[in-house]
């Protein structure tokens, strides 16, 4: 490749870097905005499956966190960011881009706090009760504990995928560093150089994540089951 | 419904594509000598660390830049291809690493060539672990078709923006077509349930 593609680079790069930053702090404080929010939601859901203890209620809660699920994430982020206004709910793009992600990813946090604690098997649960304990305490005691150490890897992965779904916000012209890039894409039509970059990124980040969540799940690991 | 056979020829070619790719993939890493494992192990974690909709720009306004002149539908058929074929591959790869070594050591007993061991032994109960996680897989690109709405392509995604835009029914539009999507996943589920259940392990 010729010399003036690198030069090209490193100039677009420099002058457009604190722009992209700019749309990485959004990116970042809205996913993080998600991920408290949805984490809670899940963790609600699941209170009430385990509380309400009623085939009905699991699986009224399965079918809809099934139909979030099996809605591609760009409708509903178009659904809720158009449709919640229309509601009578009068919310800032900010907002609106928690919103409709939380809604998203609340059914995917379900999915990876239901995984952790079916992941304990039936056995834990009855040997809780052979010996005397009640449910609340066969649950703080025995299940919960185990439950939580496997649900860290999922639930970093899970934090990795709402920085991705972010993403598609540009489409909905949340500036974060996806319209960024392609706003400084638009102005310079060096397209290659710039989505590689914002992609590095992205990488960087994600991969971090993986990383931590490996380690993470290697120290709280306990030998046995 | 409009755009809903757009719809169905980018899915099942990115299936098709995606499906023969992972196990591209998952051979290399697993049989592969050092420098393909390499870089394919390499290709894996970036292209799953890295946002669908950012490969689906590099691959749109990148590839023309550099003189690969391709349209809207080959870059999202080429970019859910590449994408979903990471994700395949390391599905297959954990699978077939996860066959017991015994397995390969029967097959080499019994005199069999290690290509036919792969072949005939591991691989084929590698797949059928691999059915249920695959088909997963599979659920999501149907959903990824979705994005192909913003580079110009004509499916159901891009109807729905179209009803809403020209006739401003946002609800109609877009619960209509999450319903579209939800029929299409459930398909995509059901047939992933029926190979799971033919090929089911004994």
């Amino acid at each position: 490749m010729m010399g003036g593609f690198w030069l090209d680079t490193i100039s677009v790069i420099h002058t457009s870097i604190g722009s992209l930053l700019q749309g990485l702090s959004l990116t970042a404080s809205i996913s993080l905005g998600t991920l408290l929010l949805s984490t809670l939601c899940a963790l609600g859901l699941y209170t009430i499956v385990l509380i309400a203890d009623n085939r009905t209620a699991t699986g009224a809660v399965r079918a809809l966190v099934w139909i979030v699920r099996g809605v591609p994430l760009v409708v509903i982020i178009f659904l809720s960011y158009y449709g919640l206004a229309l509601a009578g709910l009068e919310l800032t793009p900010y907002q609106a881009s928690i919103a409709s992600l939380t809604i998203f990813f609340s059914a995917g946090m379900y999915e990876v706090i239901r995984g952790g604690f079916d992941s304990v098997g039936k056995s834990q649960w009855e040997a809780a009760y052979a010996i005397g304990m009640t449910k609340g305490q066969a649950l703080r005691r025995v299940v919960i504990p185990q439950a939580l150490r496997r649900t860290v890897a999922p639930w970093i992965g899970e934090f990795a995928g709402i920085i991705k779904g972010s993403t598609l916000l540009a489409l909905v012209s949340i500036s974060e560093l996806t319209l960024r890039t392609r706003e400084v894409v638009e102005r310079t039509l060096l397209g290659m150089q710039l989505w590689t970059f914002a992609a590095l990124l992205y990488f960087l980040i994600c991969f971090g994540l993986s990383l931590l969540g490996t380690w993470l799940e290697r120290k709280t690991r306990l030998v046995g089951w | 419904m409009l755009g809903l056979r757009t719809t169905f020829f980018i899915g099942i070619g990115s299936m098709l594509g995606a499906v023969v790719g992972g196990v591209l993939i998952a051979i290399i890493r697993t049989e592969g000598s050092a420098l393909p494992r390499s870089i394919a192990r390499v290709f894996v974690e970036v292209v799953r660390n890295t946002p669908l909709l950012i490969q689906m720009f590099l691959v749109y306004f990148g590839l023309p830049q550099m003189g690969v002149m391709i349209d809207p539908w080959g870059s999202i058929i080429l970019t859910l291809v590449l994408h979903y074929t990471a994700y395949i591959g390391e599905i297959l790869r954990a699978n077939i690493e996860s066959i017991p070594r015994t397995q390969r050591e029967a097959g080499l007993a019994l005199g069999m060539l290690k290509s036919h061991v792969v072949r005939r032994v591991v691989l084929p109960q590698a797949i059928r672990h691999s059915v249920p996680a695959i088909n997963n897989q599979l659920v999501y690109l149907v959903k990824d078709t979705s994005l192909s709405a913003f580079f110009g392509v004509k499916d159901v995604m891009f109807a729905a923006i179209r009803l809403q835009v020209d006739y401003w029914r946002v609800f109609e539009a877009y619960i209509t077509v999450g319903l579209v999507y939800l029929l299409l996943s459930l398909v995509v589920s059901i047939i992933g349930g029926v190979l799971e259940r033919r090929w089911a392990i004994l």
